[in-house]
């Protein structure tokens, strides 16, 4: 330690002298060294050679620590970025809070709840974030087309979907990997289109991150939250997707991934995929479903009907003797509200429910309600679930 | 509270990730040959450095951390890989090693303390200083930037007078950064 503690003095010395500005006194100092050793001296000789002939990587070099600075900060600042995310809709959505509230103050004081009960509860639409490789933000949401120009693809994004396009060109230099990633928040769906022509549907509260161009002998995307991949086919170079530490091995196939709560649940439509969790591996077939749990670090198959999974992709709420918890999480997610459950006990009911997800989400509370086991109360953007009364019957 | 203290280590850590991770970087990979194995290798360090940030007193400290943990990372991987190649181990190959490592940090040291200074100078004055670091003289770096060469000149003492501030701060450098942004 000691000994690296001396080079770092040297350094700044050498440094100094070579930017033309050391002391006489250190100038001495640095002398003492260099004839010290004939090695020292042949060394000092090496780093002139270094700094004359090196260097024009230099601005190559700073992208490269930006892209590792994001790896490095989405792991151990994620709470920051989360926290910076939210600041930045914060600042968007404070601004009209403050006209409306000078608008509305007057007329407040007459009726405090009910404004807050007026919010309307709508279905998710087409809405995401794309964060780029050099940190900026594009909200997806507009509706006329977007286009964009990064090296070696070409990008258009719509309402609903964003398409990265290989543009057909041989560089010689090996390419490094560009990350981008499309944040979908609650209440919002979006679909992307690879440059390797993968498609992959993102649902409410979710996120990838892909190169915008696949470079080397592999592709390989992130995913957290739930997706649907349609893979194309390149036997070449194997897809790979990576949720929470299980490793997704494809070669052209489609099924869906989702991440939820620990748990990482796969289940394949068509093809073949060869999935990893630590030492584990297992190789799925369609129609079955394989559920990771982080945890027990165990790898749970089941046969299912695969299509049921992915219907979510085309617009249908789809539940089969599923909790009524995990009904509540879906709806939250889709419909940006909160569910509370005012009794622990009704989140063990079972219920099988198939319905349009632009539906108005009255109409699906009103079927479970049918069942009469529960009752649902709105208020504003809060979904209250009570154990249904006698007294309810008499109402109806 | 909480949440400023979090900010300001961040900010406190970026500037130290993006102050060290190029030297860094450089030395793995003339370690490794590999830029694949390299970045994985900085990374690593970089999070070691991260689990003991806040008891380093120090910058100095951190730093001579950073290059140490990296350097016995990139040990610990050659071992594993002559385990795997079933190839004999030979006790004295780290000491052989150690004088080796400590000439490739001073020359990353060297460089990262230079450009990090020349790259705070106004741009043309940068230009002048990086032609002189090539070993252009003042005739040549006129001709070559099509001004005189008593422009030259003064342009060059005015850099002096910033490259010497900017080095003799070089050790509270983090600090220097977070004023600058």
């Amino acid at each position: 330690m000691n000994l690296l503690r001396r080079r770092f003095k040297i350094a700044h010395l050498i440094a100094e002298e070579f930017a033309g500005v050391i002391t006489k006194e250190n100038q001495a100092r640095l002398e003492q060294w260099r004839v010290e050793s004939p090695a020292h001296a042949k060394e000092y000789d090496e780093i002139r050679t270094y700094i004359m002939t090196g260097n024009e990587h230099r601005e190559k070099g700073k992208q490269t620590v930006k892209n590792e600075w994001r790896k490095f900060e989405r792991v151990y600042f994620r709470k920051y970025v989360i926290w910076k995310r939210i600041g930045r809709c914060a600042a968007i959505m404070v601004i009209p809070l403050l006209v409306c509230g000078y608008f509305v103050s007057s007329e407040w004081k007459s009726s405090e709840v009910t404004i807050i009960d007026n919010v309307e509860i709508v279905p998710g639409t087409g809405r995401a974030q794309l964060i780029m490789a050099d940190g900026r933000f594009l909200k997806l949401e507009q509706k006329e087309n977007m286009k964009l120009d990064l090296p070696g693809v070409k990008i258009v994004a719509t309402e609903k979907k964003i398409v990265y396009r290989a543009i057909e060109e041989e560089t010689s230099t090996p390419k490094e990997e560009e990350y981008n990633t499309l944040v979908v928040p609650r209440g919002g769906e979006y679909m992307v289109e690879l440059s390797d022509g993968t498609k992959v549907w993102l649902n409410s509260d979710s996120e990838l991150r892909f190169p915008i161009t696949f470079v080397g002998d592999r592709r390989s995307v992130e995913i957290e939250g739930e997706a649907y991949f349609e893979v194309a086919k390149d036997e070449g170079k194997p897809f790979h997707v990576l949720a929470k530490g299980v490793d997704i091995k494809v070669l052209g196939t489609s099924f869906n991934v989702m991440t939820y709560r620990g748990r990482t649940i796969t289940t394949l439509v068509e093809g073949k995929v060869c999935l990893t969790y630590k030492d584990e591996s297992v190789l799925m077939v369609p129609d079955r479903q394989a559920e990771v749990i982080a945890e027990t670090g165990k790898i749970l198959m089941r046969e299912v009907d695969a299509r049921n999974f992915t219907l979510w992709k085309d617009g249908v709420f789809y539940f089969e003797n599923a909790a009524l918890e995990t009904i509540a999480e879906r709806l939250s997610q889709w419909y940006d509200v909160n569910i509370v459950f005012n009794d622990e006990a009704l989140k063990k009911l079972r219920y099988s429910v198939e319905m349009k997800r632009y539906n108005n989400i009255q109409d699906l509370l009103t079927k479970i309600e049918k069942t009469q086991k529960v009752k649902f109360l709105i208020q504003g953007k809060s979904i209250y679930i009570h154990k249904w009364l006698e007294t309810y019957d008499l109402l109806e | 509270m909480l949440f400023i203290m979090a900010i300001v280590s961040h900010k406190e850590f970026k500037a130290f990730f993006e102050t060290f991770f190029i030297p860094v970087y450089t030395l793995m990979q003339r370690y490794t040959g590999e830029r694949e194995l390299s970045r994985d290798f900085t990374q690593e360090a970089f999070v070691r450095v991260f689990e003991h940030w806040g008891e380093f007193e120090t910058e100095e400290n951190a730093k001579a951390f950073l290059y140490t943990v990296a350097r016995r990372i990139y040990l610990d991987h050659c071992k594993h890989q002559k385990i795997e190649n079933q190839y004999q181990n030979r006790v004295n190959e780290e000491e052989l090693e150690e004088y080796d490592f400590l000439k490739e940090v001073t020359q990353q040291e060297v460089s990262r303390i230079l450009y990090d200074a020349v790259d705070k100078l106004p741009s043309q004055t940068r230009s002048i200083i990086l032609l002189n670091l090539k070993g252009f003289n003042n005739t040549e770096v006129a001709e070559r930037l099509g001004v005189s060469v008593n422009t030259i000149k003064s342009l060059k003492k005015s850099a002096y007078v910033t490259l010497r501030t900017l080095l003799s701060k070089d050790l509270l450098m983090i600090l220097f950064v977070l004023v600058d942004k």
